[in-house]
């Protein structure tokens, strides 16, 4: 700025006597003038960069009547006008948005729609008495057992010993003790008194090195069956791995989870394993001391693992995973979210491992560039996998691979597309569970693949997919398999899903999540609460209009929580 | 075919006589009572816990009959089913069993 300033006072023309006084204040008033508009358009241009990024979900030729972007004339006044004409501009915004979506919702209800295209009327009035308000609540009164724990959790410091109580109830009240943060390095200790089969601590985050020795050394017995420890980085390091070597090998112990180990290391977690061959289930979260090494001898020390979760931990090479996870011959449930290091040639040795039943990569590269994978080979046993066979080929397409016996498919990115979708869906005909959250790519090409590739989908969960439109989720609905529909945030979700809803999965559908589906009508969510009589989970955050009528006028018993009401779109 | 008292036995062997409809509030005595095969409690109506003390199957019952009283009120002010913190603990396992 101090620059700017020099520049004007070199260009202000220097007052000689000839000229009247008068001029110069006002040439110079000009002058700033200009140079402060030139500022101030320079600045707007600036941010308007910032606010001009659009991910694509707005349709483009509303753009030039985006409020938010603001008009031409907002560019060049300055950041404040701009503000200005967006705060007069919402009301006018938004019931514009309001007409759209009545429009298309009263066009439902008429049938005025489509002449080629009748969408069904949705008649429906309320079968219970409205004016006989909310129905009573589940239960003012709570269990006794919820009784005794918030007790028990307010005296926690007093309890002297569990010794006698089984564990599946220890297991509860730790899970209650540490949910309100009165686990402590005392109470913790009494969980792992007794030599109980199962210790499983939520929230180890206040037990420092030697309370984690001693809480270690305490559990290890033979009848350990099951030891999980959350968050247990600050305490969990090389020498408490050490110490449950202590006993020699545990037959007994099956299922292993350190969560956050973070000071734990390669050498720690080998001498570890090495006395824990028996160990089937194998979860350690956020592990990133982690490298190569102890993942690479995983399949000699743990031969009959069959769960393994690695999610979060960054520091394990490429170069293991591929040669270690084709070995374990058992494994059936893999989870490698947030690994950004897991790229087609990981995912290539994954497709050699037969029995996977559960594949989860969220978040990983492979999402961004190569799309979902469906695991397991051909049956053919000396047929390789291999990339470098179809060189023509766009990496950014998937190979169908049959015989594909996965059943959960976890896929959150934005580069997945159809074609990957419906890849999939023809691979894996035995999938049942589906996430596809965020996939912004996602049309209605894969999902109408996805529905006639999937007969046994019991979820699905297309969250802010906003690409998608009625038909399609309808023709996925009309396989009259789906438990769970998730499909929050995909403003195209409207009436005609409701219908297929309403007539196809009467005895199966029991989750529904409409959230910012602002085309779902109140008739169209009573038909579907009246009609499937197993619905026992409703959330409608964002969906204002719903509102009485529906709530007091449903008839479904079963339906007694429906989340999300009386929370309103943002102004 | 269903009485209208149920018998409670508890471990050492103090009877507990209450409604039909307060011992339902726990899960595993309606199962007990209204199952179909033939078990001496459905016949007799009368049920043993060998494993609860009698003051926890005092309190459990207490239980029962604040949960039938207070379930269907919809007034503000339910008062409070008090827990003593020594039993507490006892009377979780037993509640745990019973499914209350």
């Amino acid at each position: 700025m101090d620059s700017k300033k020099r520049n004007r006072h070199e260009q202000k023309p220097v007052p000689t006597g000839e000229e009247p006084l008068q001029q110069v204040p006002s040439a110079s008033k000009a002058d700033d003038e200009q140079d402060r508009r030139a500022d101030m358009a320079k600045l707007a241009r600036r941010r308007a960069a910032h606010f001009a990024h659009f991910k694509g979900d707005d349709d483009a030729d509303n753009a030039a009547d985006n409020v938010h972007t603001g008009s031409n004339e907002a560019r060049t006044l300055g950041p404040w006008s701009s503000a200005v004409e967006l705060v007069n501009a919402r009301q006018k915004a938004q019931a514009a948005r309001e007409d759209k979506l009545q429009g298309r919702a009263v066009a439902a209800v008429n049938g005025e729609e489509d002449p080629a295209q009748p969408v069904p009327k949705i008649q429906w009035s309320p079968t219970r008495d409205v004016s006989q308000g909310p129905r009573p609540g589940p239960s003012a009164i709570p269990a006794l057992f919820t009784l005794c724990l918030t007790v028990l959790n307010e005296y926690v410091d007093c309890i002297d010993s569990l010794v006698g109580v089984p564990d599946t109830i220890r297991i509860k009240l730790a899970a209650f003790v540490c949910s309100k943060r009165r686990m402590s390095k005392e109470v913790a200790q009494l969980f792992a008194q007794g030599a109980p089969a199962e210790v499983v601590l939520p929230d180890c985050h206040h037990l420092d090195a030697v309370s984690m020795t001693d809480l270690v050394q305490e559990c290890v017995t033979y009848r350990l069956e099951r030891l999980e420890l959350g968050s247990c980085g600050r305490g969990f390091g090389d020498s408490q791995a050490q110490h449950l070597t202590k006993l020699g090998t545990l037959h007994a112990m099956s299922q292993l989870s350190l969560g956050g180990a973070y000071r734990l290391s390669d050498q720690g977690l080998e001498q570890a394993l090495t006395v824990l061959s028996a160990l089937s289930s194998l979860k350690l979260a956020q592990c990133s001391r982690l490298t190569g090494s102890v993942i690479e001898r995983l399949p000699s020390l743990l031969p009959i693992l069959r769960h393994l979760d690695l999610h979060d931990c960054r520091g394990i090479a490429p170069e293991a995973l591929i040669s270690a996870l084709p070995g374990l011959s058992q494994l059936q449930d893999l989870r490698l979210d947030g690994m950004h290091q897991v790229e087609d040639d990981v995912m290539s040795a994954i497709a050699r491992m037969y029995s996977l039943r559960a594949l989860g990569i969220s978040y990983t590269q492979v999402c961004h560039k190569l799309y979902m994978i469906p695991v397991t080979l051909f049956g053919v046993s000396d047929q390789k996998f291999d990339f470098t066979l179809f060189p023509t080929m766009d990496r950014h397409q998937i190979i169908p691979i049959p015989y594909v016996r996965t059943s959960y498919l976890f896929l959150h990115n934005d580069k997945v597309s159809d074609v990957g979708l419906s890849s999939v869906a023809a691979g894996c005909p035995g999938l049942q569970a589906l996430y596809m959250d965020e996939c912004l790519k996602i049309t209605d090409a894969g999902l109408l693949a996805l529905s006639s590739g999937c007969k046994y989908l019991t979820v699905l969960s297309a969250r802010r997919c906003t690409k998608l439109s009625d038909e399609a989720l309808a023709s996925v609905v009309q396989r009259g398999t789906l438990q769970r529909l998730l499909v929050s945030g995909v403003h195209g979700c409207g009436v005609r899903t409701m219908q297929a809803l309403a007539l196809n999965c009467k005895e199966c559908l029991e989750h529904l999540d409409v959230s910012f589906c602002r085309g779902v009508t109140e008739q169209a969510l009573g038909l579907v609460a009246d009609s499937c009589r197993l619905l026992s989970n409703l959330v409608v955050f964002g969906c204002s209009h719903v509102g009485n009528t529906f709530l007091h006028g449903h008839s479904n018993d079963r339906l007694s929580e429906v989340i999300g009401i009386g929370t309103i779109l943002a102004n | 075919m269903p009485k209208s008292t149920v018998k409670l036995v508890s471990r050492e062997g103090f009877e507990f006589i209450i409604d039909y409809k307060a011992a339902c509030v726990s899960n595993t005595i309606r199962n007990m009572l209204s199952s179909q095969g033939s078990f001496t409690e459905t016949e007799l109506g009368e049920v043993k816990f060998p494993e609860i003390p009698t003051p926890i199957l005092e309190k459990v019952c207490q239980y029962f009959y604040y949960k039938l009283r207070y379930q269907n009120s919809t007034t503000k002010n339910i008062p409070e089913f008090q827990v003593p913190p020594e039993i507490a603990l006892e009377l979780l396992m037993a509640a745990n069993f019973l499914d209350a």
